[in-house]
């Protein structure tokens, strides 16, 4: 029998000179500025868009990346988040008549808004990972893919509480203590704003022994259970950290668009969470900053190539397709993730 | 009452057709463990090429039926050959493989919107429209079509589950390097399933074409039902992945007599997710202990 080998990763690891990042930093905050002071509305909307995506891809990352787990309905946990904002906060906007068709509407503040977005995303994220977690593989992803269906149903048909097709419009923007926010940059900041309280303890729990837990679930999860890991356990409340970040990038998204309706939710949203995942890598830091920025920065490309917009979409879809295949066959763990999924 | 015989029989016009989706898409799963997400692709594909058959080339109804059968075996081959059989030959893992599948099957489905547009499309038949009465209810001439098709083919394939290429398709679920060892080619074999997925697919992607039309982006929906019939009826055996067809027409009627056709989804998947939990293999799956999976 082989004795095990030493591992000197970690002394090696200690002598290398680590390499410097603030380069990198300085050279990404100086193109920001040039394209703020460029065109301060465009590069502030792209911002935004990036910022709520960011979101997701960070959340699904604990799950998909971390846990191993492919889940097929992060969209619904969003919509969910941004209807709790809009419905909690729908008397504080505009809110005309809609208020008299609707069950229920409340009065909340912007900050508490967004808190029971993620709350209320976070407990049926919970739910539905209790349900689908007794299986694994195929059938834990059909299964998530069967709630994004019946959910997606509930917010289109269930009028009483979500207007359903005709959607909610006057969604209350942004307050606190009577400043709100309208215009583009504003909006950037305080979606930066939400990046920084999220972000750092999102990373912090990806290395933390909950991270850690997921990440030997992923590998041999019947080992990760003989090490003592209740799998199903940890699954079940990454899910919910997952649903209740995308909740709050949901009531984020509701805020800035003040019109929301189920269409943005549906399972090609969750198929696009998920590819952005995929195609940036899962499982660190890097992978879904990498697969968000490709996957938004592709369509301005192609717009500013000067392909008309009829057949953009397209060729964007089938670019995005490709390059899933491709990385499949090629580099599985995406441009920048750590793992590869199974 | 008649209201609700016209629906079943409508239900089982549209079991047939759900049940031939079904064998196509479980085929492919059973056989290789891969989970087929591009047979959307495949049936949107198999519809517009029987679309331009009919009204570019000018081709009849059946001829164009059968042409696009062919074309829709030959797609199925190619698949196979130039992209799940690299992957698997890579020995990529399934879930990569079906991350794959999902990027061909948008690669199909935005290659034919390019070239067809979004709108849907449709096939102008007046024959086809005239309907009969059979007791209670009406059948139109498509319906009859559909039913008859569909019903010879799915009985040609319950008598074919004993041929040598069943038999080798069950076994390559099993165990395929057990198969290669033995001395079955087994690259022939998973292109011969892919090529009769194709064809299978292209049956009912016709009918569908035919009777309400398509637009380029419903093989989502269709790869869909597939997908619950073979989960729901059990991956296991043909016979499961028709009952699951049928079941999920049956169904589709009841919900629209009872309610509204915009609960379908979630009576379908509701009844997926309950199925499962109560019996993970299938309505006629075949128990198996975990270390057999």
């Amino acid at each position: 029998m082989r004795s095990p080998p030493v591992e000197p990763r970690r002394t090696q690891r200690a002598e290398a000179p680590k390499p410097e990042t603030w380069p990198a930093w300085a050279t990404a905050i100086a193109v920001l500025a040039i394209l703020l002071a460029w065109s301060p509305t465009y590069v502030s909307h792209l911002l935004v868009v990036l910022g709520i995506y960011l979101l997701l891809a960070y959340s699904l990352n604990l799950v998909t990346g971390f846990g191993g787990l492919i889940v097929f309905c992060q969209a619904i946990f969003y919509g969910i988040g941004a209807y709790a904002y809009a419905l909690s906060r729908l008397r504080t906007g505009a809110p005309g008549a809609q208020v008299e068709e609707l069950l229920w509407t409340g009065n909340l503040g912007w900050v508490p808004g967004i808190l029971l977005a993620g709350g209320v995303s976070a407990l049926l994220a919970g739910g539905i990972g209790w349900i689908c977690l007794r299986f694994r593989g195929d059938y834990f992803i059909f299964a998530t893919l069967g709630f994004q269906m019946i959910v997606f149903v509930l917010l289109y048909n269930w009028l009483e509480l979500t207007r359903g097709p005709f959607g909610i419009y006057g969604i209350a923007r942004p307050s606190v203590l009577g400043w709100m926010a309208h215009e583009p940059w504003q909006y950037a900041l305080l979606t930066g704003l939400w990046l920084l309280a999220l972000l750092p303890p999102l990373f912090r729990l990806y290395r933390s022994p909950f991270g850690l837990s997921l990440a030997a679930m992923r590998e041999d999860e019947r080992a990760a259970k003989a090490m003592g890991i209740d799998t199903n356990a940890i699954a079940v409340r990454a899910l919910a950290v997952a649903g209740g970040v995308a909740g709050v990038a949901g009531a984020i998204y509701a805020g800035y668009v003040t019109y929301i309706d189920p269409t943005s939710f549906s399972l090609r949203e969750s198929i696009f969470i998920l590819t952005l995942l995929l195609l940036g890598g899962g499982g660190n830091v890097k992978g879904p900053l990498a697969g968000s920025a490709v996957m938004l920065a592709l369509p301005e490309l192609l717009r500013f190539v000067g392909l008309p917009d009829a057949v953009a979409a397209n060729v964007r879809e089938i670019f995005y397709g490709a390059l899933l295949a491709a990385l499949m066959y090629w580099r599985p763990q995406g441009l920048a993730g750590a793992t590869s999924i199974r | 009452m008649n209201l609700l015989l016209q629906l079943l029989a409508n239900g089982l016009v549209n079991a047939a057709m759900f049940a031939v989706l079904a064998v196509g898409f479980g085929l492919v799963y059973r056989s290789g463990r891969v989970f087929h997400v591009a047979y959307g692709g495949a049936f949107v594909l198999a519809a517009f090429l029987f679309h331009s058959l009919v009204t570019v080339a000018g081709f009849g109804l059946w001829s164009s039926g059968a042409v696009t059968i062919a074309l829709g075996a030959l797609a199925g081959w190619a698949m196979e050959a130039g992209f799940y059989g690299p992957f698997f030959r890579r020995r990529t893992t399934p879930g990569a493989v079906m991350v794959a599948s999902l990027g061909l099957g948008i690669v199909i489905e935005n290659g034919l919107a390019l070239i067809y547009g979004d709108e849907a499309r449709t096939i102008p038949s007046p024959g086809l429209a005239e309907s009969v009465a059979l007791g209670p209810v009406r059948w139109s001439m498509i319906q009859l079509a559909q039913l008859l098709v569909c019903g010879v083919l799915l009985t040609i394939l319950a008598g074919a589950s004993r041929t040598r290429l069943f038999r080798v398709v069950r076994a390559m679920g099993e165990n395929a390097e057990l198969l290669q060892v033995h001395g079955w080619r087994l690259a022939r074999y998973r292109a011969t399933v892919f090529a009769l997925s194709g064809g299978l697919v292209a049956v009912p992607a016709c009918l569908v074409m035919v009777d309400v039309g398509l637009d380029v982006h419903m093989g989502m929906g269709y790869l869909l039902l597939a997908a619950v019939a073979v989960l729901a009826g059990g991956v296991m055996r043909m016979s499961g992945w028709m009952l699951g067809g049928l079941l999920l027409a049956m169904l589709q009627s009841i919900v629209v007599w009872r309610f509204s056709a915009r609960w379908m989804d979630l009576v379908a998947f509701g009844l997926l997710v309950v199925i499962l939990l109560s019996r993970r293999e299938g309505l006629l799956g075949i128990r198996k202990r975990a270390e057999e999976i």
